[in-house]
C-alpha cells in the first residue's frame, strides 16, 4: 500500500539522516587515533537492518559515511577511509551474523557485533595503511574493549528503540 | 520481542573473549617487565612479580645465590662464585634481560610484554 | 546449508586465530662460559629435544677440546709451545688454527688469536674472579713485548712450531666455529629451521613457519632492541661490546676486548655488529671490527669480505654498511643517535 511505502522511505530518510547527524557529532569528539571512533551510528544500522533488512540497512551505511564526511569536510580523507571501512566490516559482520543466526539474535548482539568488526577494521587499516608501526597494535586491546562497551550500550539502545517504534504503528493500526 | 535474547548473550561473551585474547596477546613478548623467571639445577623455576619488593634465596650447585626484587627490578645480590658477573650485570628490568650465575647454575629472565623476538644479539 | 557454511568458516577465523599447540622448542644450557639458547621449529617436541642434546653435548666436547689452559687439545698444545716444543695437531685443531691464522692475516692481525698471555694478565680468562683493576703498565708492556702472534706460527703438516710467548685463546673464534658445528649438526639430523645462540653470538637457518626469524640487537648503553634483523635461509648476527666482561676503574671502562698494538682494552667502540653467513668469520670480524675502531673499520671490513656491519661508538653514534642499513629497522623512530653510512673500500 502506498501509503506504507511512503512512510517506509520517510523513516529510511529519517534514519538515514540521523545516521549522518551521529557521524558529524562524533567527528566533533577527540580519539586515540586519528579516524577512530566509536561508532554509535551503529544505533541506527542495528536498527534499520532489524527492520528493514540487510540491503536498506547497507543503503543507510553508505549513504551515512559519503554524505556524513562531505558534510564533515573529510572526504577521501584517512578519515573517510577509517569510516568506510569500518561501516563495511560492520555491514560485512552482521550480513554474517544474520545469514548464521537472524532468527535468534537482538539488537544486542547484532550491535556487538557490529562494534568489533568496525573497531577491528579500523586498527586494521590504521596499522596497514596509515602507521606502519607496530605500536598501534599495541592500542588494540583498549580500542576492542572500547567498542566491546559500544556496542553493547548502542545494542540496547537500539533494542529500546525498535522495541518503542513497534509501539505506534501497533497502535496506529488499531 | 524482548530487548535481551540467549543468543546476544552469547555474541557478547564470544566478544568479551576476543577481546581478552586481544590483551593477552599484548602481555607476550619483551618490553616492559612484568616478572622474573628464576630457574635453578634441579628445581622447578620460580616466577616472581616485580612489582612486589621482596629478596629471595635461591639453591645452586655451589651454594645459594640471593636475588632482590625492589622498585620493578630484579639482580643477583649474593652468589658463591669467583667471578661474580651475575652480580656485575646489575639490574634487570626490560624483558629479555638475563643475568646468570653459571658456574652455579641459577638463571634470572625477565619476561614482559611488547615485542617478540625469536633470539637476541648482544 | 548456507547460515552452517558461514558459521563453519567464522568459526574456523576464530579458531586459526587462537594459540595453536607449540611448533616451536627452546632449549637452554650453558656452555663455553656463557648460555646457549637452542630454538628449532616445525619438529616434534621430543626429537627437538634429543637434537638439542647433542648440541649441548658438542659444546661441552669444543668447550673442553679448545679451553686454552684446559686438558683438552689446546690446553696441551699452549704447554708445548711454551715450553719452547713443537706440538702435535688432530686434523680438526689444524683446520681451526689454519683458518684462524687465515683470518687474523686478513685482519692484519688486528684479530689475534694467540693473546691468551695477555687476556690472562688483565683477568678476563674464564674461570677466574673478576678483576677488579688493570695490570700495572709494566707487566702490560712486558707480556706485550714478550708475547708472539699467530703469524708467527709455523704448521707444516700436523706439527705446531713456533717461538715462545705464543699462547693460543681461541676466544673471538671457538664460538663462531662451534655455533657453525651446531647448525650442521641440526641439519644433518634433518633440523631446517633452528637458532643458535651462543650468548648473544648466533646464527638462524630457515625460517620461524609462515615468517623469518625476527632477530633483535640490544643496544650497547640501553636496555632493550636498538635494531631488528630477519633472518632466513641461514644467517650469523654476531655482536662484539664492551658491556660483556668489563669493570671500571677510577671512572674508567676496562672491557674484555683487547687490541694487540696496544695490548689494552680497544678504545672507542661500544658494540659491533656483523651478519655474515658464517659464524665462525663473523665473530672473528666483529672482534677485528671492534679492534680497528670507529673510524677505520670499514677498510678492515672489506678486507674479511664483510659486507654487513654495524658499529656503535662510546658516543652513541651509529654507522653501518649499506647492505646493513638496508638489513636492519630501528625499534625507535626516530633511532636514536646519529646514523652514518660508511662505503667499503
Amino acid at each position: 500500500m502506498p501509503s506504507v511505502s511512503e512512510e517506509h522511505d520517510r523513516l529510511v530518510a529519517g534514519f538515514a539522516a540521523l545516521a549522518i547527524a551521529i557521524h558529524i557529532l562524533e567527528a566533533a569528539f577527540p580519539s586515540p587515533l586519528p579516524g577512530v571512533k566509536p561508532g554509535l551510528a551503529n544505533v541506527v544500522t542495528v536498527v534499520v537492518l532489524m527492520r528493514y533488512g540487510w540491503p536498506t540497512a547497507a543503503w543507510v551505511a553508505g549513504l551515512r559515511v559519503l554524505v556524513g564526511s562531505l558534510l564533515v569536510g573529510t572526504f577521501l580523507s584517512p578519515t573517510f577511509v577509517m569510516s568506510a571501512a569500518g561501516a563495511a566490516a560492520a555491514l560485512i559482520v552482521l550480513a554474517a551474523a544474520r545469514l548464521c543466526a537472524g532468527r535468534h539474535l537482538g539488537a544486542l548482539g547484532y550491535s556487538v557485533a557490529a562494534a568489533l568488526g568496525h573497531m577491528a577494521a579500523q586498527i586494521a587499516v590504521a596499522r596497514y595503511v596509515f602507521i606502519p608501526h607496530p605500536a598501534i597494535l599495541a592500542l588494540a586491546p583498549f580500542l576492542l574493549t572500547a567498542a566491546l562497551v559500544f556496542g553493547i550500550v548502542s545494542g540496547v539502545i537500539a533494542a529500546t528503540v525498535l522495541v518503542n517504534l513497534d509501539r505506534p504503528t501497533s497502535q496506529a493500526a488499531r | 520481542m524482548t530487548v535481551v535474547r540467549p543468543a546476544d548473550v552469547a555474541v557478547v561473551v564470544l566478544a568479551a573473549l576476543l577481546v581478552g585474547a586481544a590483551w593477552a596477546a599484548l602481555w607476550s613478548g619483551g618490553g616492559e617487565g612484568e616478572t622474573v623467571r628464576i630457574t635453578a639445577p634441579g628445581a622447578q623455576p620460580i616466577e616472581l612479580t616485580l612489582a612486589a619488593d621482596r629478596s629471595v634465596s635461591v639453591a645452586g650447585a655451589l651454594g645459594p645465590s640471593v636475588l632482590e626484587v625492589r622498585g620493578g627490578r630484579v639482580r643477583f645480590v649474593e652468589s658463591p662464585c669467583t667471578g661474580r658477573y651475575c652480580i656485575h650485570a646489575g639490574w634487570l628490568s626490560r624483558g629479555g634481560q638475563v643475568a646468570a650465575c653459571l658456574p652455579n647454575g641459577v638463571v634470572a629472565e625477565v619476561i614482559g610484554s611488547g615485542q617478540q623476538f625469536d633470539a637476541i644479539s648482544f | 546449508m548456507i547460515r552452517l557454511g558461514v558459521a563453519a568458516v567464522l568459526a574456523a577465523a576464530l579458531l586459526a586465530g587462537c594459540e595453536r599447540p607449540p611448533e616451536e622448542t627452546k632449549l637452554r644450557f650453558t656452555a663455553m662460559g656463557t648460555l646457549v639458547d637452542v630454538t628449532i621449529y616445525g619438529v616434534p617436541p621430543d626429537r627437538a629435544r634429543a637434537a638439542g642434546e647433542r648440541v649441548e653435548s658438542l659444546f661441552r666436547d669444543l668447550h673442553r677440546a679448545w679451553d686454552p689452559w684446559g686438558d683438552g687439545a689446546l690446553g696441551q698444545v699452549n704447554r708445548s709451545l711454551a715450553a719452547g716444543e713443537p706440538a702435535e695437531l688432530d686434523p680438526d685443531l689444524r683446520q681451526v688454527l689454519a683458518r684462524a691464522r687465515d683470518l687474523s692475516g686478513r685482519s692484519d692481525g688486528l684479530f689475534e688469536p694467540a693473546l691468551g698471555s695477555l687476556v690472562k694478565l688483565w683477568g678476563f680468562s674464564r674461570d677466574e674472579a673478576q678483576p677488579d683493576h688493570p695490570p700495572p703498565t709494566a707487566a702490560i708492556e712486558a707480556e706485550l713485548a714478550r708475547h708472539a702472534a699467530i703469524a708467527d706460527l709455523l704448521i707444516s703438516g700436523s706439527r705446531l712450531s713456533g717461538p715462545p710467548g705464543v699462547m693460543l685463546d681461541l676466544g673471538g673464534f671457538a664460538k663462531g666455529v662451534a655455533v657453525d658445528r651446531a647448525i650442521e649438526l641440526l641439519q644433518r639430523d634433518g633440523i631446517a629451521n633452528a637458532i643458535v645462540n651462543a650468548g648473544g653470538d648466533l646464527r638462524a637457518i630457515g625460517r620461524r613457519g609462515e615468517r623469518p626469524w625476527r632477530i633483535g640487537v640490544r643496544h650497547p648503553r640501553k636496555p632493550g632492541v636498538l635494531v631488528a634483523i630477519e633472518v632466513q635461509g641461514d644467517g650469523a648476527i654476531f655482536t662484539s661490546g664492551d658491556y660483556e666482561r668489563y669493570f671500571v676503574h677510577n671512572g674508567t671502562r676496562y672491557h674484555h676486548i683487547l687490541d694487540p698494538r696496544t695490548g689494552r682494552p680497544a678504545q672507542g667502540v661500544a658494540s659491533v655488529t656483523v651478519a655474515h653467513a658464517e659464524s665462525g668469520l663473523a665473530d672473528a670480524a666483529a672482534t677485528a671490527l671492534f679492534v680497528a675502531g670507529a673510524e677505520n673499520w670499514p677498510a678492515t671490513a672489506a678486507q674479511l669480505g664483510i659486507t654487513e656491519a654495524m658499529v656503535i661508538d662510546t658516543e652513541g653514534n651509529i654507522s653501518m654498511t649499506p647492505a646493513m642499513q638496508r638489513r636492519v629497522r630501528f625499534i625507535e623512530d626516530p633511532p636514536p643517535g646519529r646514523i652514518r653510512v660508511r662505503e667499503l673500500p
